[in-house]
């Protein structure tokens, strides 16, 4: 088995808070490859932030208890000290926020900032720094990389401020990439320019990706696998064309539902999942999507389900106790089909 | 029932004056109208205006061409009638309340501002509406901050529908949600067209929003209206190459094959604002421009039933798009 | 219908958590209130019942001459006299009297003109904007001791002169405190939604803003409280304050710098008294100020 690039062994995160500990992450455990693009979906409450956070090491030991492991390149993050810690940003993994109009600072010139990260590895001269920030800048895709090189953040458009994030992230040539709704603030037209720069980024350097979104459809063309979460747990994994044409957990095949399609001769509703997010505080023992599920029984409300592998496909993997018919598509489809006008 | 307009805005501009040099144009000459139990969709990407044009039929702004008519009479500079009559809700639920006081008490607050009622009549309407728009009392005495964003959202509608508006102008109310409420409230907005025949505006980035559920749409840029017509018509024989650009560069349904984008935008190595350009907005990005475009700005000009394309040189009928994806091997 | 009934009460913390920043549990409500902040609000009441009760209680005389001058804490003179033989903790609650006058009453006179006036400044742009802008920004520019001097030497120092001088310096920082935070308000999206409602301004500013702005404006008036105070014993120190024989702490700690080695009490006793007041009104006041930054 080629080594995993990350490794988390059941990982759990809780945020001690008055009222009792929110358990924003309930031992999940994932595997990625090398070079492998991983889309992390799910909703308000799904704790796919605290996780991809947790993984780069940004969680507070002051906020947050986290216990379980994670290997990231063969380092055990969690045992790191936070200056430790610090060592792995930007050589081993390197983060892309939401909003880069708050992530970049506003007066240092942009040239400037993608340098400083490039420093981080001490051995390279200021001169050199320089040299590589603009590389960096044009493989991010910035026309005329030199000239744009001493622009301010507020100069550039969302999508060129989204690139010189990258650029940044790509200073010191990281293992991994965690991308955390890079493109939700971005228009739709820019978006897919930006997917598509971090698919090049991946196939070209072997780097491995953590895609966060709330959005499939994003998470559906830029990714290899996919895992859905949901309340703090795994609710499905596996490769992303499979597991999003036939979803076997109840909520992915509900989150699809959900999704406007205009796909068909009329115009279709999407089907409404009804209720609330779920609660994260002092949660109760059985599945956490059984409060909103249309099919949820009393084995559901009583155990919650855990991981099982999908007969004849190994890679896919869903925890439901009465998932969606597999490979039989016209069930799964007759879901979707939601309310029509 | 007469098919005249609620609420119709013609030839709109809107401008703002800026530090220096002339005043900027935010929208030109946009022409909406709403109609009872229809839904308008109104699409376009950040800084395109389509927030300031719910704005200017909102009465917040002033018009600087053009004119906002109400059943048909043009209002005038007090914005006054229009409050019985249009109510609006915004794309952040939760900055939209007062978060010094309850829901319920800011969903009476128009009954309040008529002057309606006394304060237990007021408190009895207001929960019926709370409760027709599925929050129940308990929920509704709490603060906006106490409450998720999708219910702070039903109860703007609450807020907004209590008075029994004529229109319902909504500025992005889905976008800052999550999917599966996302589909809640659509769901909750598609009902209270059914029930109370309003005419709306449904503002979103999201074609694919705007898709399921309005009649009509328009598509805006640089503060221009670029194409409107039947939504079907939009979706399936988009005519302006800004909008076949929109629909590919949609992320494509999950479970469907790959799309690849039959049109791209031109990426400009500096941002232009297509509001500086003399003629067609967005010759400076569009892949099929030729000389003719830069010498004024196309009129919009009928090419279908109802279905209206502003470009010199519209995408010919029955081009192949999104809903025929080509897949990739 | 369809719609289905939310019934149960949502959780903000699974959307705060979503948003990637951890603040469970903050929902809106005050906070509890801190060890300090109740030590500052029982000093403030032990200090206020002191001053009305114990004179007449204690049978206190805050002008008798005594017999025993620079006395330690005893049975009859329980913090000590000063050089002449007065009790010290009679001057000190007399002193009180005049320090937290001149120290709520200025601030409640400078509130009470500076907030309206800065409330309509910002919502009312255009002359009437510019002229309080305008006149802000002289008596800003305008130094307030210069001010407390020439008043003194026109009309003597008494307590009237006091609180003109520390009050009409303070004014102005109302209104432009007012005027920004109201400039603030008024832009945010629930004033919009408001005007769409078609709420009147007034009621727009009564009931949208005054309610938003109050915990930064009551934070701010617990701090110019005790600033006003630390003016005023500065006046007394130098002479321009309230005139003898009432006592004011200023005066108190100004007459005993002579008597450091033999007689320490003259100094810390209304020093004590000066530094709990003072110190107490700022924890109140960083409460109302963290109020705000709880709820995100």
């Amino acid at each position: 088995m080629s080594e995993s690039l990350l490794s988390i062994r059941d990982l759990a995160v809780d945020f001690p808070a008055r009222a009792g500990v929110v358990r924003a992450v309930d031992h999940v455990s994932l595997d990625l490859a090398p070079g492998e693009r991983l889309g992390l979906v799910g909703e308000s409450g799904s704790g796919k932030s605290v996780l991809s956070r947790t993984v780069m090491g940004l969680t507070r030991a002051d906020s947050a208890r986290v216990s379980g492991q994670v290997v990231l390149d063969g380092v055990p993050v969690l045992e790191l000290s936070e200056r430790r810690r610090r060592d792995l940003w930007g050589r081993r993994v390197a983060m892309v926020f939401q909003d880069p109009l708050n992530a970049l600072h506003p007066i240092t010139r942009i040239g400037d900032q993608v340098a400083e990260a490039v420093r981080r590895d001490p051995s390279v001269s200021r001169k050199d720094a320089q040299a590589r920030a603009i590389e960096l800048l044009e493989l991010v895709g910035i026309p005329l990389a030199a000239k744009r090189a001493r622009a301010r953040a507020g100069e550039l458009s969302g999508g060129m401020r989204q690139r010189v994030m990258i650029a940044i992230a790509m200073a010191c040539r990281p293992k991994l990439l965690i991308a955390d709704e890079p493109t939700t603030a971005l228009d739709v037209t820019v978006q897919a320019r930006i997917l598509d720069l971090f698919d090049d980024l991946c196939s070209e350097f072997q780097i491995g990706l953590i895609l966060v979104s709330h959005d499939l459809r994003v998470v559906s063309n830029h990714t290899d696998r996919v895992a859905v979460m949901y309340g703090g747990r795994l609710a499905e994994v596996g490769p992303v064309r499979s597991v999003f044409s036939t979803p076997m957990m109840r909520y992915t095949q509900a989150l699809l539902g959900a999704m406007p399609t205009s796909a068909g001769s009329t115009q279709s509703l999407p089907k409404a999942i009804p209720g609330l997010p779920p609660n994260l505080l002092n949660p109760s023992p059985g599945c956490r999507f059984a409060p909103r599920c249309e099919f949820a029984l009393e084995d559901c409300r009583a155990a919650a389900p855990d991981l099982v592998e999908v007969a004849g496909e190994p890679l896919r993997r869903y925890a439901c106790w009465h998932p969606a018919s597999g490979p039989d598509s016209s069930a799964a489809t007759s879901m979707k089909s939601g309310a029509t006008r | 029932m007469s098919n005249d307009p609620v609420l119709e805005l013609r030839g709109g501009s809107v401008s703002v004056r800026s530090a220096s040099g002339p005043p900027l144009e935010l929208v030109t000459d946009v022409s909406l109208a709403l109609h009872r139990e229809e839904i308008l969709g109104l699409v376009g990407e950040s800084g395109c205006g389509k927030s300031t044009t719910a704005r200017a039929l909102l009465g917040l702004l002033p018009l600087s061409a053009g004119t906002l008519l109400l059943h048909g009479s043009p209002v005038g500079q007090n914005p006054q009638p229009l409050r019985a009559c249009v109510q609006a809700i915004f794309q952040n639920p939760v900055a939209s309340f007062n978060p010094k006081r309850s829901l319920l008490d800011s969903v009476a607050e128009p009954l309040r501002v008529r002057g309606q009622g006394n304060r237990a009549e007021r408190e009895r309407l207001a929960l019926a509406e709370l409760d027709r728009v599925g929050l129940s009392e308990h929920v509704s005495r709490l603060r906006p901050r106490e409450v998720s964003g999708g219910q702070c959202q039903r109860a703007a509608i609450a807020r907004a529908t209590i008075l029994r508006p004529e229109a319902l102008i909504c500025d992005e109310p889905v976008s800052a949600l999550d999917v599966s409420i996302q589909a809640q409230i659509i769901e909750l907005l598609a009902e209270l067209r059914r029930e109370l025949g309003i005419a709306m505006l449904f503002i979103s980035h999201d074609l694919s929003v705007v898709a399921a559920l309005c009649d009509r749409t328009a598509v805006m840029y640089a503060g221009r209206i670029t194409e409107q017509g039947p939504t079907l018509a939009i979706a399936r024989d988009a005519r302006h190459p800004y909008t076949a650009i929109l629909h590919d560069c949609e992320p494509a349904d999950p479970a469907g094959p790959v799309v690849t984008p039959r049109l791209q935008m031109v990426e400009a190595s500096e941002d232009v604002d297509g509001r500086e350009l003399p003629g067609c907005r967005f010759a400076a990005v569009c892949p099929r421009v030729t000389g003719e475009c830069s010498t004024s700005p196309p009129q919009l000009e009928e090419v279908g039933a109802g279905h209206e394309v502003a470009c010199y040189h519209p995408l010919a009928s029955g081009t192949p798009e999104a809903s025929h994806p080509v897949s990739v091997g | 219908m369809s719609i289905d009934r939310q019934t149960a009460m949502a959780v903000p913390a699974a959307e705060l958590i979503g948003a990637g920043t951890a603040a469970p549990g903050a929902s809106g409500r005050r906070s509890r209130w801190r060890f300090t902040e109740i030590l500052s609000v029982a000093w403030l009441a032990i200090l206020i019942i002191a001053m009305l009760v114990l004179p007449t209680a204690l049978n206190l005389n805050a002008q008798a001459l005594g017999t025993k001058p620079l006395a330690g804490p005893s049975s009859s003179h329980l913090l000590g006299t000063d050089n002449l033989g007065r009790d010290l903790l009679a001057r000190a609650l007399s002193g009180a009297h005049v320090s937290l006058a001149i120290g709520f009453g200025s601030v409640a006179i400078a509130a009470a003109i500076g907030i309206p006036i800065g409330m309509t400044a910002a919502y009312r742009r255009g002359v009437f904007s510019a002229t309080a802008t305008f006149i802000v920004d002289v008596i800003l520019a305008f130094p307030g001791l210069i001010l407390a001097l020439t008043l003194s030497a026109f009309i003597g120092a008494s307590f009237t002169s006091v609180m003109i001088a520390i009050t009409v310096p303070m004014t102005p920082v109302f209104v432009r405190l007012a005027k920004a935070q109201t400039a603030s308000v008024l832009e945010r999206e629930y004033v919009e939604a408001s005007r769409v409602i078609g709420t009147p301004m007034a009621a727009i500013l009564r009931r949208d803003v005054l309610p938003n702005i109050a915990e930064s404006m009551v934070s701010f008036a617990l701090v110019s409280v005790g600033n006003a105070i630390l003016i005023e014993s500065g006046l007394a120190f130098l002479g321009l304050g309230v005139p003898p024989p009432q006592p004011t702490w200023g005066s108190m700690i100004s007459a005993g710098q002579d008597y450091l080695t033999n007689g320490p009490q003259m100094i810390i006793v209304p020093g004590a008294f000066l530094l709990l007041t003072i110190l107490s009104l700022n924890l109140l006041a960083d409460k109302f100020l963290a109020e705000q930054q709880v709820i995100r």
